[in-house]
């Protein structure tokens, strides 16, 4: 499998006159084609700046991307200009909102929102016509009748939006879509629709995915890989076994699961972590997930922990360095 | 939507005859009797006495209400107590003044404010921004007749370009709605930015611009869109301020409108002027706030599925 | 012990939003502006007394600005700048007194029709739709004539022209909280209406109110010049800045200081408190910050 994206030592940070927000220290990770990646972490953990770095949609006078590179497709995309950036966006890497409540825009039928992507990328290639064609298509592919290309948004309720603002994603077929907690703001039982939704048309469109959330279920439902984030760092990362089935673990990832079994004796069932994420503005200086950590040693408060990795899953905490030497 | 705007002019009704009783109220209360402001000092007591009676001042005041509303239901404006011309006939020569110089300004307002708005708020933070917000807040806090005087003396009193009153010529009206325009357009200019703003920062600007889309196309077919929507609701509460509001600057420039003409009616114990005045000036308030919230059904279609379900 | 707690948190919430507040430069510039207005305002007698600046002194008139008149003379030879400090105080008192009396009156009105509800909500926000049929200004120079021109009538003239828009911010914010809960329990446990609004619903309806409260103070600057400048305001021959530039307008070809210095002091004062209201709403109101 040849590889799509590959994110290295990416450094985010927000800056403004009072306070430098740390939102993304130093993550790396790497996706092949076809694959999905999952970015677990609670609200706040960076998943959410990653995916706007990765389009280079940060807010202009404040998000500022302090180091990294960004290899997608062989194209280091922060050295991209923004015309290039433009024709990326939508056309090789989609995303999908949040809330689908506001995510479109309420003074324009959805089926002109739909085209607009099109309209944007298709350099002469396609007519008038054929562009029509091709929004009704991808409607009904989302599951909406194409009759009701002509509605505002205020017509559709919340799952049927989000279906709308799939297909503005996918209507170019994208390399890659970035999905980001599409299903939070819905019901619990359309939650299930349009996940389900979401992965039939993933496979059968072959495009890789990123897909936000923290929700373990969706994770196990739908992604191969697995990169858990706490305070703007992976704390590790592996296939989906790894982290759903393998005896090695952060300590983060375990309180995330509330209990697995094996990794320690004591552990009880739903246990939830102690504490709350720290200041992004003034993060520990050894292991940012020291304060909150059952297991933590002095060295945990003075010294950040290095990267272990064992076939492929690697785990940032000092408790694994010794496993990794032996 | 039809049935919408019917209920909306059948609401008009109670609060027309509610300004009808709260001006009737007021214009009575004020000290003196009308002959003496008709009739001049000059007059004697005789005189004093028939006028008053003619007029029917000394009838309890509920009979005097009830008589103007019984005139009025027939489209009787009555005569004024000064001039002796009928209401109707001063007013079909004040309200178009007061109408053209309303439009323009609102107009002429729009076109300024608008696009400095958006250019500010595109460009926040930049000189492009802060020099023309900074004269919008200034030109705000300055006050109408002072702008107004500045420009005479400019315009009129150091280079005689222009007249300083009057509404003879149709160039005749540049000096006040220049003052005007300064004043509502710094307003639409403010609200403009401060609306772009909000709207930029919202979910769907970042779809757009997700999807590829240039900064023009942002700015211009999504969030200008959303964004001139409170501007429309803004300018035709301005439109109904100044049908009747530009009291100062009507003044200043000796422009006959209507509320001057008004102003004038309250000094004099002019009851019939003042009542026409006032019941048209609210008529037509109305008429504008209720042309906005149509023209704004049709700007955004949530509020338009709304009254639909009103019905 | 509580309200202990109770003060310590308001007191921290107080500091976060003068923190938020001094943090834009603007409204800080406007805190510096207003205090100055109001320095030449509270010591106006150090530089002469209100007498002096009335008093004609034909000797002296049609000066233009020096070191011993600031500002110039007047036609009539009177100190400029004694008038216009002097005036100053006019319009501060008369703008803030109007300004709080139409919060007070609106804040009532709004607070208990969100309260009562029924017939007693409707008639008083029809009332309301009548209020704001006329012009503001309009409004405000019929109720002034129909009460007799003096200062007092003239705050309450201007503060009952602008009783709607308070009215409907303190319903409105009224309305968010009286449908809940805790002051059905309050209602139930029997504790008194008024309590019930003061504890209650009141705290609510602060902030939109100070926010409109502040914005209303240079609007009423403004029109409370305007109708002196028509002859409708202050009685003559208080130094109002309206009446000041009113009687200069016919010198201004040969004396525009007599027009100019007035002018600035308005736009001053009133620039001062818009920046400070401007401060005020983002940081009482977070959610708008970028």
């Amino acid at each position: 499998m040849s590889e799509l994206l590959h994110v290295k030592d990416l450094v985010v940070k927000y800056k403004t006159d009072l306070e430098t927000v740390s939102a993304v220290n130093g993550i790396s990770f790497s996706l092949n084609k076809g694959e999905t990646i999952g970015l677990v972490g609670e609200t706040g953990a960076g998943k959410t700046t990653t995916a706007m770095t990765l389009l280079r949609l940060l807010p202009e006078r404040t998000g500022k991307i302090e180091r990294g590179e960004i290899i997608f497709n062989g194209e280091n995309l922060l050295e991209a200009d923004k015309k290039r950036m433009r024709e990326i966006r939508g056309e090789k890497i989609a995303m999908i909102f949040q809330d689908p409540m506001t995510a479109l825009d309420p003074v324009m039928v959805v089926g002109d929102q739909i085209k607009e992507a099109l309209v944007f990328h298709n350099r002469g290639k396609l007519t008038n016509e054929q562009i029509d064609a091709r929004v009704e298509e991808v409607l009904e592919l989302v599951g909406i009748p194409a009759s009701r290309k002509n509605d505002y948004p205020h017509q559709f309720s919340g799952g049927m939006k989000q279906r709308v603002v799939i297909a503005i994603a996918l209507v170019c077929e994208p390399d890659l879509l970035i999905a980001d907690e599409p299903t939070t703001a819905l019901d619990v039982t359309i939650q299930a629709q349009v996940l389900i939704m979401m992965k039939e048309l993933r496979d059968r469109l072959g495009t890789s995915m990123i897909m936000i959330t923290h929700d373990l279920g969706i994770v196990a439902q739908v992604c191969d890989k697995v990169a858990v984030m706490y305070a703007g760092e992976i704390v590790e990362q592996g296939t989906l076994e790894d982290i759903f089935a393998g005896d090695r673990h952060h300590p983060y990832t375990v309180g995330l699961f509330g209990a697995i079994p094996n990794i320690n004796d004591d552990a009880e069932r739903l246990n939830p972590i102690d504490g709350l994420m720290p200041d992004p503005t003034n993060l520990p200086t050894g292991c940012s997930f020291s304060p909150r950590c059952p297991h933590c040693t002095e060295r945990c408060t003075l010294e950040h922990p290095a990267v272990h990795t064992v076939n492929g899953h690697s785990i940032s905490c000092h408790l694994f360095e010794k496993e990794v030497e032996g | 939507m039809i049935k919408y705007v019917l209920k909306r002019l059948l609401m008009m009704i109670p609060v027309l005859i509610g300004v009808s009783l709260l001006i009737f109220l007021l214009v009575n209360s004020v000290p003196g009797d009308p002959a003496s402001y008709a009739l001049g000092a000059d007059a004697t007591a005789e005189q004093i006495q028939a006028f008053n009676e003619s007029i029917g001042y000394y009838d309890p005041l509920p009979v005097r209400y009830f008589n103007y509303m019984k005139d009025l239901l027939r489209f009787d404006f009555g005569t004024s107590y000064v001039s002796r011309l009928p209401v109707m006939g001063e007013l079909s020569v004040k309200v178009p003044i007061s109408i053209i110089v309303a439009f323009t300004a609102i107009a002429g307002s729009l076109l300024v404010g608008i696009p400095l708005g958006v250019l500010s708020a595109v460009k926040q933070y930049s000189l492009l921004d802060v020099i023309p917000t900074s004269m919008a807040i200034c030109l705000a806090s300055a006050p109408s007749f002072w702008l107004g005087l500045l420009l005479m003396l400019e315009f009129s009193l150091r280079h005689q370009w222009l007249p300083s009153f009057g509404v003879e010529k149709p160039w005749w009206f540049i000096l006040p709605m220049l003052t005007l325009v300064a004043i509502y357009g710094s307003n639409q200019m403010r609200l403009t930015r401060s609306s772009m703003l909000e709207t930029i920062r919202q979910d769907y600007i970042s779809t757009v611009r997700a999807k590829g889309a240039t900064e023009r196309v942002v700015i211009w077919r999504h969030a200008l869109k959303n964004a001139l929507l409170p501007v429309i609701t803004a300018a035709g509460n301005n439109f109904g301020i100044l049908l009747g509001g530009a009291i100062v600057t009507e003044t200043l420039f000796s422009l006959p409108g209507l509320g001057t003409f008004i102003v004038n009616g309250v000094k004099q114990k002019d009851v019939p002027v003042v009542m026409g005045g006032t019941i048209t000036l609210a008529a037509l308030f109305a008429f504008v706030m209720l042309a906005v919230d149509v023209i704004y059904a049709f700007a955004d279609p949530r509020v338009k599925a709304r009254y639909k379900k009103m019905k | 012990m509580t309200d202990k707690k109770e003060k310590t948190k308001k007191n921290s919430q107080i500091k976060e939003i003068a923190r938020r507040f001094f943090k834009s430069k603007l409204a800080t510039l406007g805190v510096i502006l207003f205090a100055i207005v109001l320095f030449f305002a509270i010591f106006a007698n150090l530089f002469g007394s209100y007498e002096e600046s009335i008093t004609q002194n034909i000797m002296e008139k049609f000066q233009t600005p020096s070191a011993e008149h600031w500002f110039g003379t007047d036609n009539y030879g009177r100190d400029l700048f004694l008038r216009c400090i002097h005036g100053a105080r006019i319009s501060l008192i008369i703008s803030f007194s109007a300004s709080i009396l139409s919060a007070v009156l609106g804040t009532i009105a709004g607070m208990t029709a969100a309260y009562y509800g029924g017939k007693y909500e409707s008639l008083m926000m029809r009332l309301m739709d009548v209020f704001s049929a006329v012009p503001t200004i309009l409004l405000a120079i019929c109720f002034v004539a129909a009460l007799g021109a003096s200062s007092t009538n003239l705050v309450i003239a201007m503060a009952l022209a602008r009783t709607p828009s308070f009215t409907r911010i303190a319903r409105g914010a009224a309305l968010t909280v009286v449908g809940q809960e805790h002051i059905e329990a309050a209602r139930c446990g029997g504790t008194s209406d008024l309590r019930i609004i003061l504890r209650h619903i009141f705290p609510n309806a602060m902030a939109p109110v100070i926010i409109t409260f502040t914005g209303n103070i240079s609007s009423m600057i403004l029109q409370n010049a305007s109708m002196s400048f028509l002859g409708l305001g202050v009685p003559a021959p208080a130094p109002e800045w309206g009446a000041i530039i009113s009687g200069a307008k016919g010198f201004m070809r040969n004396f525009p200081h007599m027009v100019w210095f007035p002018g600035l002091c308005i736009i001053i004062a009133a620039l001062s408190i818009s920046l400070i209201g401007d401060g005020l709403r983002d940081a009482l109101d977070p959610r708008l910050k970028s």
